[in-house]
């Protein structure tokens, strides 16, 4: 985020975008003003795709108009329509992009021979989009070719996904799965015909379309597994994601309108985020991650140079209707560790079944904001280790952080950005040297989107006021003995000003910066921590200060909470005190 | 500016029109112009379905190909077991005859495929109504008289039976003292939930259903396994009733109640509670989802004055801080006690 380089100029033009969550429409215009896009407006309001109003189009067109309030610029006709392309006298906009995240997500019955192999990554080509896994069938199922027929038809998939084999591999046992699903698909073909995914091995190609006839909506991607030591993700994730964009996207209600306003094809928003993401990689010639922690999903992906970005969308989590089933994946005692023990645990649990019935709400007291974000903790946490898990196995990411992109207005619009700042360094563990950005304005994804088609425009306007800096972040690796030396901070500012900071194992520790203010930094870190130069290697860096200034993060990996709750409460609240309150 | 708000139907007399849905496709009985009693059925489908395939070719010892000539049965037809489905004339005759009493579904790669329906479920109307419209294979949509209580959530169950008042006030909590056999037919209101014991209780007095403001939420599992419906209009916690919703069901004291759950399948449509009134015709209410005006009674989701009800008296057209710090749109909500207080807009429910 510290980039001083100038954009050429691009021939003027406005443009609104929007983004369609599951709770709220976010929309935000961008005009030239003084030589360069920037960001004019933005407004939100309720998405509308639900009951009672059943019109994705309606909320979107109340955010619209209150950007003509605010603005005093007139952007959509009597009847409604946005105005496209914009007129000489100021009225409209000429173009328009929305991503959509408001659609529920695939219903996917997964087929596959074996969990590590196939199903693995079978897996992770579903992750990248919208799906929830309702069955998984395979040779070592215990169920009967019976039981797994009346599964398919009775669960009503809206794919099929159908991985399995390496190329030219193993070619009975997965003929004699694809049979099964022939028999489910087929019974459902005349009320809710599933769209099947072959993404196994290739030699079956023929043979599968034949066996599967006209009447089954078959659709062929690279096989994800083509031997056991490669993977390839891609087209399959790329064609699971075509199908959330045909089958649910489009099934909106209300979503016609929005299809012939965009000037851009519609894109899921984890799709288009990770499209945002590995610009941001190529532009920061480094590592760079996003989270976004929505109402109804919660997606994670990373990019970095010369590299297939990773992905992962879990749609069974997130802080809307969602956040009841992180009570299914961790117990209340694992969200109850991360807050006072003022609270009990009948009133988190009471809050965080009420926010799943209220997916719109916010927290109204100060329990209730930290019981929230106890849970959004949790539910970061459990995300990423299953990404890591997914992405990396046993051998966890090592590689310096340089970027971090956060979206989600849990963690966007917090009313105190060091507690999400702490948060997301005790969920993501990130290393390294970085600067943590905020999507505050909730404009990333839709940017990844017009950054296709107008990439000067969708640059300039991210080097405007776009995203919100929180600031920089170092955060060794290593271990030591609390007290014990492991960074020494030296930062130079522009009017002679010279700050010398010696940071101790276990703490965290903010080295003041302005927002805006450029300042050169020397750290060194001592002989066992490295950050990500070499273990006692420094490195001096130029830094533009953010709303943080520079947070300095000794505490190690992993954390070492105490099970006492008198102790690990007395901790926390010196984490809090020491990242500012 | 204008808010969107979400909104909660608690109306003391309207003409209703809810529509009932098979989960998947199925029969409609009912007929438009019908008037229907609620123990009526409706529409019917499968809603489980089991499957049998044979390896007849296999067995037979013939080709896939052969197969089809000597299919006994067509493909989609009934058959009962013990049916002759294939049968192989000349030398070294053989018959393969159904397992089960089924549809013969279809032939898949010389396999014999039998479809025999495990489970079906049955719509009915709950409530003494007029069919007004078919949805094809799907369900129907009723129209009906009376009182209409959205809820916000159902342990997954419907059904109907007479209104009984079981606590004195909109938060008074639910004991297992007033319960016996004597209200097996009826709906019991509450306040709120806070203890297994009397749902147990209620479940072996064969209670019809049970309507409260608010439930604990540990009680959830246990709610959703009584064999009785269970309707929750407030939401989690120990809050109780919103007082415009108790006063009603008090006023419905002893007249039939429906209880209509919200399917699974079918995002947005909320658990409702009615209360045919059928001497009165009722009148159409104004649609939901308005932007918030001054004037609105509201409720409020979320604490510090969670489920209360208020008036909104004035609309902020600019950002204000919160207790928590946060910064957001909000109304000035005046609560029964005469207290203003500021919400925001997204805490707030506009009862309609």
């Amino acid at each position: 985020m510290t980039s001083d380089e100038t954009t050429p100029q691009a021939p003027p033009q406005s443009f609104l975008i929007a983004d369609c969550g599951a709770s709220n429409t976010t929309v935000a215009l961008f005009d030239e003003a003084a030589g360069s896009y920037r960001l004019i407006a933005q407004a939100a309001a309720p998405t509308t795709a639900a009951a009672p109003w059943e019109d994705i189009h309606l909320g979107l067109r109340q955010a619209i108009q209150q950007i003509a309030d605010a603005t005093g610029r007139t952007l959509l006709n009597k009847r409604g329509d946005l105005i496209r392309p914009a007129r000489a006298s100021g009225r409209g906009v000429d173009a328009f992009a929305a991503v959509f995240s408001a659609a529920p997500p695939l219903n996917t019955i997964l087929a596959g021979l074996f969990d590590k192999v196939s199903l693995a990554s079978a897996r992770r080509a579903l992750s990248a989009a919208y799906t929830h896994e309702i069955d998984t069938l395979t040779p070592a199922d215990t169920r009967n070719e019976n039981e797994q027929i009346a599964s398919i038809v009775n669960s009503q998939p809206d794919i099929i996904f159908i991985a399995g084999g390496t190329d030219n591999g193993a070619e009975r046992q997965l003929l004699d799965l694809v049979e099964t699903v022939q028999i489910g698909a087929l019974a459902l073909s005349t009320t809710k015909p599933p769209h099947v995914i072959f993404a196994g091995n290739k030699a079956l190609r023929e043979q599968i379309r034949s066996l599967l006839g006209e009447n089954i909506h078959l659709h062929v991607a690279d096989n994800v597994r083509p031997s056991l030591q490669t993977e390839q993700l891609h087209d399959a994730a790329n064609l699971v994601s075509e199908q959330y964009q045909n089958l649910k996207i489009k099934s909106l209600p209300g979503i016609q309108n929005i299809i012939d306003w965009s000037s851009a094809p519609m894109q899921p928003t984890a799709q288009a985020l990770a499209q945002i993401t590995d610009c941001f990689a190529q532009i920061q010639n480094g590592r760079v991650m996003a989270v976004d922690l929505g109402s109804r999903s919660v997606t994670l992906t990373e990019a970095a140079p010369n590299s297939e970005s990773r992905l992962c969308v879990r749609t069974d989590l997130g802080m809307g209707q969602p956040i009841a089933n992180i009570l299914e994946q961790a117990a209340l005692a694992d969200i109850m560790r991360w807050l006072p023990s003022s609270i009990t645990e009948a009133e988190a649990h009471n809050f965080i079944r009420n926010k799943a019935l209220f997916p719109q709400t916010i927290p109204g007291t100060k329990s209730e904001h930290r019981i929230a974000y106890a849970a959004a903790r949790e539910i970061l946490r459990n995300v990423v280790e299953q990404a890591g898990q997914r992405w990396y196995g046993n051998h966890p990411q090592t590689q310096p952080l340089r970027l971090l992109l956060v979206r989600g207005s849990t963690l966007t619009k917090s009313p105190r950005p060091n507690q999400t700042l702490l948060m997301l360094l005790d969920t993501l563990r990130p290393t390294g040297i970085f600067s943590v950005a905020l999507d505050v304005y909730g404009v990333l994804p839709a940017l990844g989107v017009l950054a296709e088609h107008e990439p000067l425009a969708a640059v300039q306007a991210l080097e405007g006021q776009a995203l919100h800096n929180l600031g920089w972040v170092v955060v060794p690796t290593g271990k030591g003995q609390p007290g014990q030396l492991a960074m020494k901070v030296t930062l130079e500012s522009g009017q002679a000003q010279r700050l010398e900071v010696e940071v101790e194992y276990g703490t965290i520790e903010i080295v003041p910066l302005a927002p805006g203010q450029s300042a050169q930094v020397a750290l060194q870190p001592a002989r066992r921590f490295d950050i990500g130069y070499g273990a006692g290697r420094g490195k001096t860096v130029t830094i533009r200060g953010g709303a943080l200034g520079m947070v300095i993060d000794a505490r190690g990996y992993p954390l070492d909470l105490p099970a006492d709750d008198a102790a690990r409460e007395t901790l926390m609240n010196q984490w809090l005190w020491d990242i500012g309150g | 500016m204008q808010f969107l708000s979400h909104s909660t139907i608690v109306s003391p007399l309207t003409r209703i029109r809810r529509e009932r849905l098979l989960p998947n496709d199925g029969d409609v009985i009912a007929k438009i112009g019908q008037e229907v009693s609620p123990v009526q059925v409706l529409a019917r489908s499968p809603l489980k379905v089991t499957f049998e395939v044979v390896p007849v070719c296999q067995q037979l010892r013939i080709s896939p190909e052969k197969l089809a000539e000597l299919l006994a049965v067509q493909v989609g037809s009934m058959v009962e077991a013990g049916d002759v489905v294939v049968k192989k004339r000349g030398f070294g005759s053989k018959a393969y005859l159904s397992p089960v009493n089924g549809v013969l579904h279809s032939v898949v790669n010389g396999r014999l495929v039998f479809s025999q329906v495990a489970e079906f479920v049955e719509l009915r109307a709950l409530a003494r109504s007029r069919v007004v419209n078919r949805i094809a294979n799907r369900g129907v949509l009723l129209e009906i008289n009376g009182s209409r209580i959205q809820a916000v959530w159902d342990s997954g169950k419907e059904g109907f039976g007479t209104v009984h008042v079981a606590g004195e006030t909109a938060v008074t909590p639910f004991t297992a003292d007033p319960i016996n056999t004597e209200l097996s037919d009826n709906v019991l209101v509450t306040g709120k939930i806070t203890e297994a014991e009397p749902l147990e209780q209620a479940q072996r007095s064969g209670i019809s259903g049970l309507i409260a403001g608010s439930i604990t939420a540990d009680l959830l599992p246990i709610a959703q396994a009584m064999n009785y419906p269970i309707f929750i209009t407030g939401g989690i916690g120990e809050q109780g009733m919103s007082e415009p919703i108790f006063q009603l069901l008090q006023k419905s004291e002893a007249r039939h109640i429906a209880l209509f759950s919200s399917p699974p399948n079918l995002a947005g449509q909320r658990p409702e509670i009615i209360i045919p009134l059928e001497a009165v015709p009722g009148e159409d209410l104004p649609p939901a989802g308005q932007p918030l005006t001054a004037g609105q009674t509201v409720r409020i989701l979320q604490k510090p004055y969670y489920n209360q009800v208020g008036i909104v008296t004035q609309l902020h057209q600019s950002k204000r801080i919160m207790e928590t710090g946060s910064s957001v749109y909000g109304a000035d909500v005046k609560l029964t006690d005469e207290q203003t207080v500021f919400v925001p807009i997204v805490n707030l429910d506009a009862i309609i």
